[in-house]
């Protein structure tokens, strides 16, 4: 006859080993719990940190142009951050008449005297946009300053324009005769800037021009308008950029 | 005999799938091949997941908000300010 302690034996043996094997395995092959609790959480670098590292200058290429200082400036900033969000810009130097338009990569196009608003100043009057052109007194005829994301559009006769600021009705268009005692055509064509400020705040550029070059740039596709201020400093109309030279420590060449 | 070494094979065996079918679990819940670029690792479950924030662009944080360069449709016309 068979002892029934006997016959348990091997049973509970059994489950014992098991036990001992599957702990042993258990602490080998789990983490360790209490060092999860303290384990630093694996994060992304802080984006301070990435951004830190080192890199290479990038500089608007102006080929054999030699611009002014502040567009060299905004240019070059805007190469150097990528403010244009990889797409083409333009800069409006207002003080020269004169705009200036870049590929996305900083590279230069072309650039070109303009017409701008009469009357001196960096902001519009608030729901100018909305007012009748004849209702725009002299002292509001501005070209507003700062950073505008334009767009291709057309105007209220159908003609297609680039919109600068359209809550604001301010947009570059292919030079106008409308008024032929306003002489848009001969302001444009004398040498000097003096004289480019006759408009309610649109930015009027050469017909030939508009379409060589701003509607390839704006043929539905948005693209950043730069205006530069004449009244207030760079600093205050665009508040983050920087001299690339300076913030790189190297000379611009 | 026999039947002590089959109880611990199976012992062992259970065990092992145990062990192999936890720390699966555990390599799912922190994910760290298919976790979000931001999300923290949540090696204590027991706590609210680590988050940081989206990186700010302080760069044009003042100025109007980038729009996609490519345009599906135009504004409605207006009259500008010739």
């Amino acid at each position: 006859m068979r002892d029934p302690d006997r016959s348990l034996h091997p049973v509970l043996d059994g489950l014992k080993q098991g036990v001992v094997f599957g702990a042993a395995a258990l602490a080998v092959l789990l983490p360790p719990i209490g060092g999860a609790r303290t384990t630093v959480p694996r994060l992304n670098p802080p984006p301070a940190v990435a951004e830190a590292a080192p890199r290479e200058p990038r500089f608007a290429d102006f080929g054999a142009e030699t611009p002014h200082d502040d567009v060299r400036h905004v240019a070059d900033w805007v190469a150097d951050s990528g403010d244009n969000r990889q797409m083409d810009f333009v800069i409006v130097d207002k003080r020269d008449a004169r705009i200036w338009v870049f590929g996305a990569d900083g590279v230069l196009k072309a650039q070109t005297p303009v017409l701008l608003g009469a009357a001196a100043g960096d902001d519009s009057v608030a729901g100018i946009g909305q007012r009748p052109i004849a209702e725009v007194r002299p002292e509001e005829r501005t070209t507003p300053a700062g950073r505008f994301v334009a767009e291709p559009g057309r105007n209220a006769h159908g003609e297609n324009v680039v919109w600068v600021d359209y809550d604001a009705a301010v947009s570059m268009h292919r030079l106008r005769a409308n008024e032929p005692k306003e002489r848009r055509h001969e302001r444009l064509a004398t040498p000097t800037p003096d004289d480019n400020r006759i408009s309610y705040g649109c930015i009027n550029v050469p017909p030939a021009f508009f379409e060589a070059v701003l509607e390839p740039v704006f043929d539905k596709r948005r693209g950043v308008v730069y205006v530069l201020p004449e009244t207030k400093t760079l600093q205050e109309a665009f508040a983050t950029s920087y001299d690339v030279a300076a913030k790189h420590g190297v000379s611009r060449l | 005999m026999n039947a002590s070494k089959t109880l611990t094979a199976l012992a062992a065996a259970a065990a092992l799938v145990g062990t192999i079918g936890y720390a699966s679990a555990q390599q799912g819940t922190t994910g760290s091949d298919t976790m979000a670029p931001n999300a923290g690792s949540p090696a204590d479950t027991a706590q609210p997941a680590v988050t940081t924030p989206a990186p700010v662009d302080n760069s044009t944080s003042t100025l109007p908000s980038d729009a996609a360069a490519t345009m599906d449709s135009e504004r409605a016309p207006q009259a500008d300010r010739n």
